[in-house]
């Protein structure tokens, strides 16, 4: 799964550790997460979309 | 299978009854012989051989008292394992599952290997469960800081 969270998060000036602590999770998550060496839960896609603003299928989508 | 952990202060307190415990059996006469002639050679080395006095713990509780801190180094790692992080979520509930996994085929494979090589190789369960600890919160540790 390919996913826009390094871009946002570079939108936002944010470092790993700061989005980690936006949506109450670890630093490790967020670098697997955009490393796509984990795929996020539900609850934590849709915390993160909410946090940018935007819709879940926008950051997150199925490689093809 | 979600496991209830104990809060992330068990870390420490599991830390310190695990160092207190290694700082109080190495202390004991037979540790010191195990220091001084090798672990095994040090079980069965005779008093005459290498006469040590006990010394603090020992001479107050008795030698018998040693398994007793021998279990408390055991109960400080478990302690220490089962204690939550700063941060728990998902990811870190997918590094532990991916630890343990790991470190029960380490442990069986060494098992194996060991009785095959060594069919009348005798050891204690300390070895065991202390070796699985360790190796578990090794790879655990060394997973987490990878990134």
């Amino acid at each position: 799964m390919k996913n826009l969270i390094k871009v946002e998060r570079a939108r936002h000036s944010l470092t790993q550790g700061d989005l980690a602590e936006k949506v109450g999770v670890s630093r490790q998550t967020i670098y697997a997460i955009e490393n796509n060496k984990f795929n996020p839960s539900v609850t934590l896609a849709i915390k993160m979309a909410r946090f940018f603003k935007v819709t879940v299928e926008y950051l997150f989508d199925i490689e093809e | 299978m979600k496991i209830k952990m104990l809060p992330n202060w068990g870390k420490k307190l599991g830390f310190l009854v695990f160092v207190i415990s290694v700082l109080i059996t190495s202390t004991f006469i037979e540790s010191r012989k195990s220091f001084f002639e090798g672990y095994n050679a040090g079980l069965v080395l005779e008093n005459e051989i290498l006469y040590l006095e006990p010394i603090l713990f020992e001479r107050v509780l008795g030698p018998e008292s040693l398994h007793f801190f021998s279990v408390l180094i055991i109960i400080g790692l478990i302690i220490y394992m089962f204690s939550k992080e700063k941060v728990e979520d998902d990811y870190i509930d997918k590094l532990r599952l991916e630890s343990f996994q790991l470190t029960s085929l380490i442990s069986l494979a060494a098992s194996v290997i060991l009785y095959i090589a060594f069919k009348t190789m005798k050891l204690e369960l300390d070895y065991f469960v202390l070796i699985f600890l360790i190796i578990y919160l090794n790879i655990f540790a060394l997973k987490k800081r990878h990134f």
